[in-house]
Protein backbone atom coordinates (compact mmCIF):
# COMPACT_ATOMS: atom_id res chain seq x y z
CA UNK A 1 0.00 0.00 0.00
CA UNK A 2 1.31 3.46 -1.04
CA UNK A 3 0.05 6.41 0.61
CA UNK A 4 0.90 9.97 -0.82
CA UNK A 5 -0.13 13.09 0.98
CA UNK A 6 -0.20 16.25 -0.41
CA UNK A 7 -0.62 19.82 1.78
CA UNK A 8 -3.46 21.83 0.24
CA UNK A 9 -1.82 25.37 1.54
CA UNK A 10 -4.51 27.33 0.66
CA UNK A 11 -6.74 25.93 3.72
CA UNK A 12 -3.93 24.30 5.36
CA UNK A 13 -5.11 20.70 4.69
CA UNK A 14 -3.33 17.05 4.60
CA UNK A 15 -5.22 15.55 1.70
CA UNK A 16 -4.32 11.59 0.89
CA UNK A 17 -4.30 8.73 -1.92
CA UNK A 18 -3.85 5.71 -0.49
CA UNK A 19 -3.19 3.56 -3.51
CA UNK A 20 -2.99 -0.29 -3.69
CA UNK A 21 0.51 -1.68 -5.10
CA UNK A 22 -1.15 -4.75 -6.70
CA UNK A 23 -3.81 -3.21 -9.00
CA UNK A 24 -2.51 0.56 -9.12
CA UNK A 25 -5.90 1.23 -8.31
CA UNK A 26 -6.17 4.12 -5.33
CA UNK A 27 -8.97 6.17 -2.89
CA UNK A 28 -8.13 9.80 -2.23
CA UNK A 29 -9.12 11.01 1.72
CA UNK A 30 -11.41 14.19 0.94
CA UNK A 31 -11.17 16.54 -2.23
CA UNK A 32 -9.66 19.79 -1.07
CA UNK A 33 -7.67 20.52 -3.97
CA UNK A 34 -6.34 19.11 -7.30
CA UNK A 35 -3.28 20.66 -8.71
CA UNK A 36 -0.71 19.53 -11.15
CA UNK A 37 0.95 17.28 -8.06
CA UNK A 38 -1.76 15.34 -7.74
CA UNK A 39 -2.51 14.60 -10.87
CA UNK A 40 1.36 13.90 -11.89
CA UNK A 41 1.35 11.19 -9.14
CA UNK A 42 -2.01 9.92 -10.47
CA UNK A 43 -0.85 10.15 -14.17
CA UNK A 44 2.93 9.52 -14.01
CA UNK A 45 2.35 5.95 -11.85
CA UNK A 46 -0.59 5.04 -13.99
CA UNK A 47 -3.09 5.07 -11.50
CA UNK A 48 -6.76 4.55 -11.70
CA UNK A 49 -8.25 6.56 -8.90
CA UNK A 50 -11.78 4.69 -7.87
CA UNK A 51 -13.28 6.15 -4.76
CA UNK A 52 -13.13 9.23 -2.99
CA UNK A 53 -13.99 9.03 0.52
CA UNK A 54 -15.30 12.42 2.17
CA UNK A 55 -13.93 12.65 5.96
CA UNK A 56 -16.72 15.56 6.07
CA UNK A 57 -18.58 18.06 3.97
CA UNK A 58 -17.20 21.65 4.99
CA UNK A 59 -16.54 23.38 1.53
CA UNK A 60 -12.77 23.36 2.19
CA UNK A 61 -12.33 19.94 2.34
CA UNK A 62 -14.60 19.08 -0.56
CA UNK A 63 -14.17 22.13 -3.13
CA UNK A 64 -12.71 20.22 -5.65
CA UNK A 65 -14.97 17.66 -5.55
CA UNK A 66 -16.86 18.79 -9.00
CA UNK A 67 -12.58 18.84 -10.60
CA UNK A 68 -12.19 15.16 -9.73
CA UNK A 69 -15.53 13.82 -10.17
CA UNK A 70 -15.39 15.40 -13.82
CA UNK A 71 -12.12 14.18 -15.23
CA UNK A 72 -12.04 10.80 -12.89
CA UNK A 73 -15.48 9.92 -12.18
CA UNK A 74 -14.58 8.48 -8.67
CA UNK A 75 -17.27 6.73 -6.46
CA UNK A 76 -17.99 8.73 -4.05
CA UNK A 77 -18.22 7.71 -0.08
CA UNK A 78 -19.81 10.07 2.94
CA UNK A 79 -22.34 9.93 5.63
CA UNK A 80 -24.51 12.67 3.96
CA UNK A 81 -26.30 11.84 0.87
CA UNK A 82 -25.41 14.47 -1.68
CA UNK A 83 -22.42 16.59 -1.17
CA UNK A 84 -22.21 19.66 -3.37
CA UNK A 85 -25.04 18.40 -5.42
CA UNK A 86 -23.04 15.03 -6.28
CA UNK A 87 -24.98 11.88 -4.68
CA UNK A 88 -23.29 9.84 -2.39
CA UNK A 89 -22.81 6.33 -1.56
CA UNK A 90 -23.77 6.70 1.94
CA UNK A 91 -21.42 4.71 4.67
CA UNK A 92 -22.85 4.69 8.61
CA UNK A 93 -20.65 3.77 11.66
CA UNK A 94 -18.70 0.38 11.50
CA UNK A 95 -19.17 0.22 7.86
CA UNK A 96 -16.92 -1.67 5.74
CA UNK A 97 -16.67 -1.38 2.22
CA UNK A 98 -13.91 -2.87 -0.40
CA UNK A 99 -13.03 -0.34 -2.77
CA UNK A 100 -9.49 -0.66 -5.15
CA UNK A 101 -8.83 -3.88 -3.90
CA UNK A 102 -8.73 -2.71 -0.14
CA UNK A 103 -11.26 -3.12 2.73
CA UNK A 104 -11.73 0.06 4.61
CA UNK A 105 -13.73 0.54 7.41
CA UNK A 106 -15.68 3.68 8.25
CA UNK A 107 -16.13 5.01 11.78
CA UNK A 108 -19.07 7.76 12.42
CA UNK A 109 -17.43 10.72 14.55
CA UNK A 110 -19.39 13.71 15.21
CA UNK A 111 -19.05 16.65 16.91
CA UNK A 112 -16.63 18.76 14.22
CA UNK A 113 -19.67 17.81 12.56
CA UNK A 114 -22.40 15.65 12.30
CA UNK A 115 -21.40 13.99 9.30
CA UNK A 116 -17.73 13.55 10.74
CA UNK A 117 -15.97 10.03 9.39
CA UNK A 118 -12.88 8.41 9.75
CA UNK A 119 -11.54 5.73 7.18
CA UNK A 120 -8.94 2.79 8.16
CA UNK A 121 -7.33 0.74 5.80
CA UNK A 122 -5.41 -1.56 7.47
CA UNK A 123 -3.06 0.23 10.28
CA UNK A 124 -3.54 3.83 8.34
CA UNK A 125 -6.36 5.95 10.13
CA UNK A 126 -7.82 8.63 8.44
CA UNK A 127 -9.50 11.02 10.89
CA UNK A 128 -10.39 14.44 8.91
CA UNK A 129 -11.32 16.79 11.47
CA UNK A 130 -12.04 15.00 13.72
CA UNK A 131 -8.36 13.54 15.89
CA UNK A 132 -5.39 15.71 15.08
CA UNK A 133 -1.89 15.19 16.42
CA UNK A 134 -2.15 16.46 20.12
CA UNK A 135 -5.44 17.97 20.16
CA UNK A 136 -9.16 17.92 18.65
CA UNK A 137 -10.97 19.46 15.99
CA UNK A 138 -12.51 22.87 16.29
CA UNK A 139 -16.16 22.51 17.82
CA UNK A 140 -19.49 25.18 18.05
CA UNK A 141 -20.36 24.11 21.34
CA UNK A 142 -19.36 22.39 24.64
CA UNK A 143 -21.98 19.70 24.09
CA UNK A 144 -20.49 19.37 20.72
CA UNK A 145 -16.96 19.37 22.27
CA UNK A 146 -17.36 16.84 24.51
CA UNK A 147 -19.46 14.40 22.11
CA UNK A 148 -16.36 14.33 19.72
CA UNK A 149 -14.15 13.46 22.70
CA UNK A 150 -16.51 10.94 23.55
CA UNK A 151 -16.58 9.44 20.23
CA UNK A 152 -12.80 9.51 20.05
CA UNK A 153 -11.94 7.48 22.85
CA UNK A 154 -15.12 4.88 21.75
CA UNK A 155 -13.96 4.47 18.64
CA UNK A 156 -10.26 5.74 17.59
CA UNK A 157 -8.15 5.14 20.76
CA UNK A 158 -9.36 1.62 21.38
CA UNK A 159 -7.46 0.60 18.07
CA UNK A 160 -4.02 -0.78 18.18
CA UNK A 161 -1.76 1.75 20.03
CA UNK A 162 0.68 1.62 16.89
CA UNK A 163 -2.18 2.59 14.09
CA UNK A 164 -1.28 4.92 12.41
CA UNK A 165 -2.67 8.38 12.43
CA UNK A 166 -3.19 10.41 9.28
CA UNK A 167 -5.15 14.16 10.68
CA UNK A 168 -6.52 16.15 8.00
CA UNK A 169 -4.08 18.93 9.06
CA UNK A 170 -1.05 19.11 10.62
CA UNK A 171 1.71 16.31 11.75
CA UNK A 172 0.78 12.72 11.56
CA UNK A 173 0.88 10.60 14.35
CA UNK A 174 -0.02 7.53 16.65
CA UNK A 175 -2.59 6.12 18.38
CA UNK A 176 -0.20 5.22 21.34
CA UNK A 177 0.89 9.56 20.96
CA UNK A 178 -2.43 10.37 20.99
CA UNK A 179 -3.38 8.12 23.99
CA UNK A 180 -0.08 9.79 26.01
CA UNK A 181 -0.05 13.52 24.63
CA UNK A 182 -3.45 14.98 23.19
CA UNK A 183 -4.16 17.73 25.27
CA UNK A 184 -7.90 18.13 24.57
CA UNK A 185 -8.33 14.42 25.98
CA UNK A 186 -6.04 14.73 28.78
CA UNK A 187 -8.31 17.47 29.87
CA UNK A 188 -11.43 15.31 29.50
CA UNK A 189 -9.79 12.67 31.41
CA UNK A 190 -8.92 15.21 34.12
CA UNK A 191 -12.31 16.96 34.56
CA UNK A 192 -14.00 13.61 35.00
CA UNK A 193 -11.46 12.53 38.18
CA UNK A 194 -11.77 15.62 39.79
CA UNK B 1 5.41 7.68 -0.59
CA UNK B 2 5.37 4.03 -0.23
CA UNK B 3 4.47 3.22 3.60
CA UNK B 4 5.85 0.42 5.46
CA UNK B 5 4.58 -2.60 5.58
CA UNK B 6 1.78 -3.04 8.07
CA UNK B 7 2.41 -6.68 8.64
CA UNK B 8 2.46 -7.08 12.26
CA UNK B 9 5.01 -9.80 13.95
CA UNK B 10 3.91 -12.92 13.69
CA UNK B 11 5.15 -13.92 17.47
CA UNK B 12 1.59 -13.88 19.72
CA UNK B 13 0.85 -11.00 21.68
CA UNK B 14 3.16 -8.77 19.96
CA UNK B 15 1.96 -5.87 17.98
CA UNK B 16 4.79 -4.38 16.58
CA UNK B 17 5.23 -4.28 13.05
CA UNK B 18 7.60 -6.87 11.42
CA UNK B 19 10.48 -5.96 9.63
CA UNK B 20 10.74 -5.63 5.74
CA UNK B 21 9.81 -8.70 3.66
CA UNK B 22 10.39 -11.08 7.36
CA UNK B 23 7.53 -12.71 9.68
CA UNK B 24 8.92 -11.20 12.67
CA UNK B 25 9.51 -7.77 14.03
CA UNK B 26 13.67 -6.38 15.19
CA UNK B 27 12.86 -7.39 18.98
CA UNK B 28 12.18 -10.94 18.23
CA UNK B 29 14.65 -11.54 15.70
CA UNK B 30 17.63 -13.52 16.71
CA UNK B 31 19.99 -11.73 14.16
CA UNK B 32 19.64 -8.20 15.47
CA UNK B 33 23.03 -7.22 14.58
CA UNK B 34 22.89 -8.74 10.94
CA UNK B 35 19.32 -6.60 10.41
CA UNK B 36 21.17 -3.56 11.50
CA UNK B 37 24.25 -4.33 9.73
CA UNK B 38 21.94 -4.97 6.21
CA UNK B 39 20.13 -1.37 7.15
CA UNK B 40 23.52 0.27 7.30
CA UNK B 41 25.48 -1.48 4.20
CA UNK B 42 22.36 -0.23 2.10
CA UNK B 43 22.21 3.24 3.27
CA UNK B 44 25.88 2.93 1.90
CA UNK B 45 25.72 1.44 -1.28
CA UNK B 46 22.19 3.33 -1.99
CA UNK B 47 22.27 6.73 0.25
CA UNK B 48 17.95 5.52 1.18
CA UNK B 49 16.26 3.91 3.72
CA UNK B 50 12.93 3.20 2.82
CA UNK B 51 9.30 1.67 3.91
CA UNK B 52 11.15 0.43 7.04
CA UNK B 53 10.10 -0.65 10.17
CA UNK B 54 12.70 -1.23 12.88
CA UNK B 55 11.69 -0.74 16.42
CA UNK B 56 13.08 -0.21 19.16
CA UNK B 57 17.45 -0.54 17.39
CA UNK B 58 20.57 1.28 18.65
CA UNK B 59 22.39 3.12 16.44
CA UNK B 60 25.80 4.40 17.65
CA UNK B 61 28.21 6.45 15.31
CA UNK B 62 25.99 6.17 12.42
CA UNK B 63 26.68 8.20 9.04
CA UNK B 64 22.88 8.80 7.74
CA UNK B 65 24.32 12.31 5.98
CA UNK B 66 22.75 13.23 2.47
CA UNK B 67 20.64 10.27 2.52
CA UNK B 68 16.43 9.97 1.70
CA UNK B 69 15.13 8.32 4.66
CA UNK B 70 11.25 8.21 4.43
CA UNK B 71 8.02 6.21 5.18
CA UNK B 72 9.69 4.53 8.11
CA UNK B 73 9.09 3.31 11.30
CA UNK B 74 11.72 3.58 14.29
CA UNK B 75 10.21 4.32 17.27
CA UNK B 76 11.60 3.35 20.42
CA UNK B 77 15.21 3.33 19.10
CA UNK B 78 18.35 4.99 20.54
CA UNK B 79 20.63 6.87 18.19
CA UNK B 80 24.12 7.69 19.86
CA UNK B 81 26.63 10.05 17.78
CA UNK B 82 25.05 9.88 14.75
CA UNK B 83 24.45 12.46 11.63
CA UNK B 84 21.70 13.36 9.81
CA UNK B 85 23.36 16.42 7.90
CA UNK B 86 21.69 17.57 4.63
CA UNK B 87 19.38 14.47 4.57
CA UNK B 88 15.64 14.52 3.51
CA UNK B 89 13.73 13.25 6.04
CA UNK B 90 9.98 12.67 4.90
CA UNK B 91 6.95 10.57 7.27
CA UNK B 92 8.80 9.05 9.11
CA UNK B 93 8.28 7.68 12.76
CA UNK B 94 10.64 8.35 15.67
CA UNK B 95 8.28 8.37 18.66
CA UNK B 96 10.12 7.53 22.05
CA UNK B 97 13.23 7.66 20.38
CA UNK B 98 16.21 9.08 22.06
CA UNK B 99 18.78 11.19 20.36
CA UNK B 100 22.44 11.35 22.18
CA UNK B 101 24.88 14.04 20.61
CA UNK B 102 23.23 13.81 16.93
CA UNK B 103 23.53 16.45 14.01
CA UNK B 104 20.53 17.08 12.10
CA UNK B 105 22.15 20.02 10.14
CA UNK B 106 20.85 21.69 7.23
CA UNK B 107 18.28 18.93 6.68
CA UNK B 108 14.75 18.98 4.33
CA UNK B 109 12.34 17.03 6.50
CA UNK B 110 9.18 17.39 6.67
CA UNK B 111 5.78 14.85 8.09
CA UNK B 112 8.43 13.21 10.92
CA UNK B 113 7.25 12.29 14.51
CA UNK B 114 9.66 12.86 17.13
CA UNK B 115 6.68 12.75 19.64
CA UNK B 116 7.92 11.14 22.73
CA UNK B 117 11.47 11.75 22.05
CA UNK B 118 13.91 12.29 24.16
CA UNK B 119 16.67 14.68 22.37
CA UNK B 120 20.24 15.63 24.57
CA UNK B 121 22.74 17.52 22.71
CA UNK B 122 21.67 17.55 19.12
CA UNK B 123 21.71 20.12 16.91
CA UNK B 124 19.22 20.82 14.19
CA UNK B 125 20.48 24.11 12.61
CA UNK B 126 19.59 25.14 9.32
CA UNK B 127 16.99 22.60 8.86
CA UNK B 128 13.92 23.11 6.96
CA UNK B 129 10.86 20.67 10.09
CA UNK B 130 7.71 21.62 8.81
CA UNK B 131 5.18 19.92 10.12
CA UNK B 132 6.99 17.93 12.14
CA UNK B 133 5.57 16.55 15.97
CA UNK B 134 8.13 17.15 19.11
CA UNK B 135 4.88 16.58 20.75
CA UNK B 136 5.98 15.47 24.69
CA UNK B 137 9.95 15.35 23.80
CA UNK B 138 12.18 16.09 26.41
CA UNK B 139 15.11 18.42 24.66
CA UNK B 140 18.41 19.28 26.14
CA UNK B 141 21.16 21.49 25.41
CA UNK B 142 19.59 21.46 21.68
CA UNK B 143 19.48 23.90 19.41
CA UNK B 144 17.30 24.68 16.41
CA UNK B 145 18.78 27.49 14.71
CA UNK B 146 17.65 29.20 11.83
CA UNK B 147 15.09 26.58 11.24
CA UNK B 148 11.83 26.88 9.75
CA UNK B 149 9.12 24.65 11.98
CA UNK B 150 5.92 26.08 10.12
CA UNK B 151 3.20 23.54 11.80
CA UNK B 152 5.08 22.30 13.72
CA UNK B 153 4.41 20.79 17.35
CA UNK B 154 6.11 21.10 20.51
CA UNK B 155 3.36 21.07 23.08
CA UNK B 156 3.53 19.07 26.00
CA UNK B 157 7.35 19.09 25.72
CA UNK B 158 10.03 19.89 27.98
CA UNK B 159 12.82 22.05 26.87
CA UNK B 160 15.76 23.06 28.76
CA UNK B 161 18.78 24.97 27.34
CA UNK B 162 17.05 24.88 23.76
CA UNK B 163 17.77 27.73 21.61
CA UNK B 164 15.39 28.76 18.24
CA UNK B 165 17.15 31.87 17.29
CA UNK B 166 16.18 33.04 14.19
CA UNK B 167 13.54 30.44 13.27
CA UNK B 168 10.28 30.87 11.30
CA UNK B 169 8.04 29.12 14.30
CA UNK B 170 4.78 30.17 12.36
CA UNK B 171 1.62 28.06 13.21
CA UNK B 172 4.51 25.84 15.79
CA UNK B 173 2.72 25.50 19.17
CA UNK B 174 4.37 25.18 22.15
CA UNK B 175 0.88 24.56 23.96
CA UNK B 176 1.81 23.42 27.70
CA UNK B 177 5.10 23.27 27.16
CA UNK B 178 7.68 23.22 30.22
CA UNK B 179 10.73 25.56 29.33
CA UNK B 180 13.64 27.04 30.85
CA UNK B 181 16.75 28.58 29.19
CA UNK B 182 14.86 28.19 25.96
CA UNK B 183 15.83 31.65 23.73
CA UNK B 184 13.94 32.69 20.53
CA UNK B 185 16.16 35.64 19.66
CA UNK B 186 15.54 37.02 16.21
CA UNK B 187 12.38 34.38 15.79
CA UNK B 188 8.43 35.39 15.56
CA UNK B 189 7.08 33.99 18.50
CA UNK B 190 4.44 36.27 18.05
CA UNK B 191 2.66 33.57 15.05
CA UNK B 192 3.29 30.88 17.70
CA UNK B 193 0.79 29.22 19.98
CA UNK B 194 2.27 29.53 23.72
CA UNK B 195 -1.19 28.79 25.59
CA UNK B 196 -0.50 27.23 28.82
CA UNK B 197 3.05 27.00 28.17
CA UNK B 198 4.95 27.56 31.46
CA UNK B 199 8.17 29.67 31.01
Amino acid sequence: MRIYSHFASQHLINQFLVVNDENMEAVMIDASDLDGKIIDIIEKNRIKLKALLITHSHYEHVKSLGTIYKIYNPKLYAYKEEIEGFKTTRVTDRTVIREAGMDIECLHVPGHSLDSMCYKIESALFTGDTLQSGYISQTNALVEKELLIGEIKEKLLTLDDNTLVFPGHGPLSKIRIEKMFNQDILEANRLLNL
Amino acid sequence: MLMFSFKKCKVENCHTYALRDRDICFHHSLDKEAVIDNLIDDLKRTKRIENTSIVNAEFENVDFSSAFIGFSNFAFCTFRECTFNTSSLISNFFDYAVFERCEFKDLEARYNVFSGAMIIKSDFSGSNLILSSFMGADCFQSNFNNTDLYFSNFSLSKLISVSFEDSNLKRCSFQSALMRSVSFRYSNPEEASFKGARL
